[in-house]
């Protein structure tokens, strides 16, 4: 049951379009109760807190993304999603997810699987936070992005590093000193 | 068994993001919490390679949880105060046994429920959703640290916690408070220098 209900879901999914770079895909306070397809492109979400403005996350192409609060917690978005290149997106929308839920009674298993993923992820990034020099901190983000460098600006990477700008020009020289 | 006098603050968290409860299952499983178990500072919940899956949840106390990267270097992931929800990897991992250990701060009162009796609620109508919830409530707080370490620089991270979790402030030693913030020991000392000297002014 749970096999056949994931590829039911699976094919659902719609083409919902392309989208150039810096476009906002959502921004604070909307409804995005679905869950969405990335293709080619890369997006980034920030989140506005205390006056900064910072990069949270990084979606890389090939991947599924969705709102934490808006898809997982039934509150508006609390963030901003934009394209750092130009992408095309496939939705599954919400209603297709609750009526593939209930006729393959996979009862919460969608739900608690993307909330599984959304805890890992940042417990990973705690412990990249607290654990990892600037150096190995950058190293990783290179390794899963390597376009980021040409893509966020060096004060947006820098917040989402949790480095000061300074630390990361010293970083990348060294970097590419080869250090 | 723990009463609701126990639960009751498990009970709101969980009520407050469950929109449509389902009340016998949610009387069911919190009765099925044991009673409040009193530990000493140092007493382990959760050892490393733990494969249990219970939950915890503390009602007096601080538990920190400790981690240690490849040079053996103190890291802090998370640290649990009063009505804070403690759940083993294996829970939501199945097959990944505690990467971390959750041990006590100070002296800690908290409930618990095993995972045999986890089991026995996992095929009720309902518990999926409540499941869900409690996941979301540990998302939120592992959500809500990380909001902090990004937004905060060193010292309003520590004016935010001497405000709002003052029990922290006062009961992590410099070394586990400098992990839990993520900056060397001379950075929170020199932290707490400024944090100091801005109260004082």
């Amino acid at each position: 049951m749970e096999i056949e209900g994931a590829i039911a879901l699976s094919s659902q999914f719609e083409l919902l379009g392309s989208y150039p770079r810096r476009h906002v895909f959502w921004a604070p306070g909307e409804s995005h109760q679905n869950l969405y397809f990335n293709t080619t492109g890369t997006l980034a979400e920030y989140r506005e807190i205390n006056g900064k403005n910072i990069c949270h996350q990084i979606i890389p192409p090939m991947s599924l993304f969705w709102s934490v609060p808006s898809f997982i917690l039934q509150e508006n978005t609390d963030s901003t999603l934009s394209f750092l290149d130009g992408s095309q997106v496939y939705i599954l929308r919400g209603d297709s997810i609750r009526n593939i839920t209930q006729r393959f009674q996979l009862d919460f298993i969608l739900a608690n699987s993307l909330s599984t993923k959304n805890i890992l992820k940042y417990e990973e990034r705690i412990n990249d936070l607290c654990r990892l020099d600037p150096g190995e901190r950058l190293n990783k983000t290179l390794a899963k992005n390597p376009n980021i460098l040409f893509q966020l600006t060096r004060v947006d990477l820098a917040a989402y590093l949790n480095i000061s700008r300074s630390t990361l020009f010293r970083t990348l020289n060294s970097l590419h000193r080869g250090n | 068994m723990a009463t609701r006098e126990h639960y009751k603050d498990l009970e709101s968290l969980v009520v407050e993001r469950w929109k449509r409860p389902n009340a016998l299952l949610l009387k069911a499983f919190f009765s099925a919490f044991s009673s409040p178990i009193s530990v000493s500072k140092g007493d382990i919940l959760l050892d490393l390679n733990d494969e249990s899956y219970g939950l915890y949840f503390v009602l007096e106390g601080v538990v920190i949880e400790f981690g240690q990267d490849e040079t053996g270097a103190l890291i802090i992931p998370q640290v649990f105060q009063k009505a804070g929800l403690i759940l083993n990897s294996n829970l939501i991992n199945p097959g990944a046994s505690a990467k971390t250990r959750y041990k006590t701060a100070s002296p800690v009162t908290y409930i618990r429920v095993d995972q045999s009796v986890i089991e026995s609620f996992k095929n009720r109508d309902g518990f999926g959703e409540l499941f869900f919830t409690l996941q979301q409530i540990f998302l939120h707080q592992a959500r809500a640290h990380f909001i902090h370490l990004l937004h905060f620089n060193p010292i309003e991270h520590i004016a935010w916690i001497h405000a709002n979790q003052p029990l922290i402030y006062t009961t992590l030693t410099k070394i586990q408070l400098a992990a839990f913030l993520g900056v060397s020991r001379a950075t929170l000392f020199r932290v707490l220098g400024a944090f100091k000297a801005s109260k004082a002014h």
